[in-house]
């Protein structure tokens, strides 16, 4: 049930009565077959549209020609496979705004936010530093603050190791050069304990809270992957530890991969240059 | 651009292209453009929305371009191999001299805007990634249209003035400032109709000829006294320029181009939205 209401979740419901129901199931699967073009194949046949989407030959066939009509579809050069169409760069005629992390990845933590019932929060690395620069505040009375513009050293804080483990070896080397501040009396300063962590988040896929920044709280990050060595940041949930203790977090953990999942099969796409500016 | 068939599909495209060209759409404003009632206007707005076409604006009762738009853009981008070599290039030009800076690929007739970064001056340019503009009309274009074979160049101006009914002076001015482009080894356009800088444009070449051409949002400040860019810039900017040909040159596939075997007008037609 719960999967199901993720999975509403995260393509907000129509609400008007059709008046053309067939006309608009037609247009619904015409662009979900042309949203299988941002992935990162080249071009498709219509047999291999037709397994994926599971519509059939003939309802490909048809949404394709409707597709080239517009342009956005075009046949490629062996002409019997259809690749993105020059059309597709109308829609950034207005010139496109910015496609923002932070817009990419809100449904998907609005999902994880419903699944754990705690706080989810978006960081990206800056410098030095890790910035939350999004985040969804978790449902109960009580929940983990989201601070937008929130700034933490990269060792501190379970979403800045998830972020630190992610970066390539010499840039964490680099970062270690340098003296290590200390928020609490359990934050890893020396870079013996700090590489042994990065290696500890690496082998499990996601960094735990560990009363480094805060007390009392706990919960997980996991890395946004981009194409290339760095990634765009990481996605945390966090929440008080009476709550989000080791029983309820392992019973989450395997739907949270789920959804991080999707959501890096997204970002995957992207190098981590795309969604900074160039300072 | 749907040939009159009023089907749900053809509205769906149709009330897709204007919300491209506004930017913003209301379901009032989608009804009374194409003479729908706004029931119908709503539907379609709501199944753009459900399939991500379409987001709801700031205000909550609008309609912007959705994500599944920028992410086609994107893939687009992606299946053009020199910007994802560019990407690093553009990103460090910009660091070094702080002006927005844009790589413009060729499609067709026009320019398109695939990578920008736009420039750490408290007063840049922006870098209108996805725009398309007519070879011509933008500094990275003239820098890519002197650069072409000249049987292309007369092809260029031969399809513009059917399209914009120009006239032989216009093609005389075309010739003229693409000969200054060559003799000047620089591409300019005017930065908007209020003389707030230029763009400085060089080309990236590919045998025989230029294949896209990186621009730079150049202030007036940050330009001579006799209006034309300093040395220095052009120079960081040739050396941007000399690491892409130099991968080019290495790697001949970076010069794909998904569109290649299309015919040029037929491209060039593609990127011209309909009168809205």
């Amino acid at each position: 049930m719960a999967a199901r209401r993720a999975a509403v979740a995260a393509e907000p419901a129509a609400s008007a009565p059709v008046s053309d129901p067939a006309g608009n199931k037609a247009a619904a699967r015409v662009l979900r077959l042309l949203s299988r073009f941002a992935d990162e194949i080249d071009s498709y046949g219509v047999s291999e549209l037709s397994r994926e989407t599971g519509m059939t030959k003939n309802m490909v066939h048809r949404a394709l020609t409707t597709l080239a009509r517009h342009g956005y579809v075009v046949r490629d050069e062996t002409g019997t496979r259809y690749q993105l169409g020059p059309g597709v760069l109308r829609l950034a005629t207005a010139g496109l705004p910015e496609l923002d992390l932070a817009r990419l990845c809100d449904p998907y933590m609005r999902r994880l936010r419903d699944l754990s019932g705690e706080s989810v929060t978006l960081t990206v690395p800056s410098g030095r530093s890790a910035v939350t620069i999004g985040g969804v505040r978790g449902r109960g009375l009580i929940a983990h603050r989201v601070t937008v513009g929130r700034i933490t050293p990269l060792h501190i804080s379970a979403a800045s190791r998830a972020i630190l483990a992610a970066f390539p070896d010499d840039a964490i080397a680099r970062y270690l050069e340098q003296p290590l501040q200390r928020l609490t009396r359990r934050t890893l300063v020396t870079p013996g304990a700090i590489w042994a962590e990065v290696h500890a988040v690496r082998a499990r896929g996601y960094a735990t809270v560990m009363g480094d920044q805060w007390q009392g709280t706990s919960g997980i990050a996991f890395a946004v992957s981009a194409q290339g060595e760095y990634p765009h940041g990481s996605i945390g949930v966090c929440g008080p530890a009476e709550r989000l203790n080791a029983d309820r977090l392992n019973g989450v953990l395997p739907n949270i991969f789920e959804i991080a999942g999707e959501i890096n099969h997204r970002t995957n796409l992207y190098p981590s240059e795309y969604f900074t500016s160039a300072k | 651009m749907s040939n009159g068939t009023n089907t749900s599909v053809d509205q769906i495209f149709d009330a897709l292209d204007l919300l491209a060209v506004e930017g913003s759409l209301g379901v009032v404003e989608l009804a009374r453009a194409r003479g729908l009632p706004t029931s119908t206007a709503h539907r379609l707005l709501v199944t753009l929305h459900d399939a991500g076409f379409a987001q709801r604006d700031s205000t909550g009762s609008r309609y912007e371009l959705g994500i599944r738009a920028h992410e086609l853009v994107a893939a687009l981008f992606r299946r053009h191999p020199l910007t994802v070599a560019a990407l690093p290039i553009v990103r460090q030009l910009v660091t070094d001299l702080g002006h927005t800076a844009v790589l413009g690929t060729r499609v067709g007739w026009h320019q398109v805007r695939m990578v920008g970064f736009e420039g750490w001056h408290e007063v840049h340019g922006a870098s209108r990634i996805g725009q398309a503009e007519l070879l011509y009309e933008s500094g990275g274009g003239r820098a890519i249209l002197a650069y072409l074979p000249a049987a292309e160049i007369e092809a260029y101006v031969h399809w513009e003035s059917q399209q914009r009914r120009r006239s032989a002076t216009r093609t005389r001015e075309i010739h003229t400032t693409l000969a200054g482009v060559r003799a000047g080894r620089y591409g300019s356009y005017p930065l908007g109709a209020d003389g707030h800088g230029i763009e400085v444009a060089l080309p990236i070449r590919a045998g025989d000829r230029a294949i896209a051409a990186i621009s730079v949002c150049t202030p007036t400040a940050a330009l001579q006294a006799d209006g034309r860019p300093r040395r220095a810039e052009l120079r960081r900017i040739a050396r941007a320029i000399n690491e892409l040909e130099s991968s080019l040159r290495q790697q001949p596939e970076l010069s794909r181009d998904p569109f290649g075997h299309l015919d040029t007008d037929q491209l060039a037609a593609a990127l011209t939205l309909p009168p809205t």
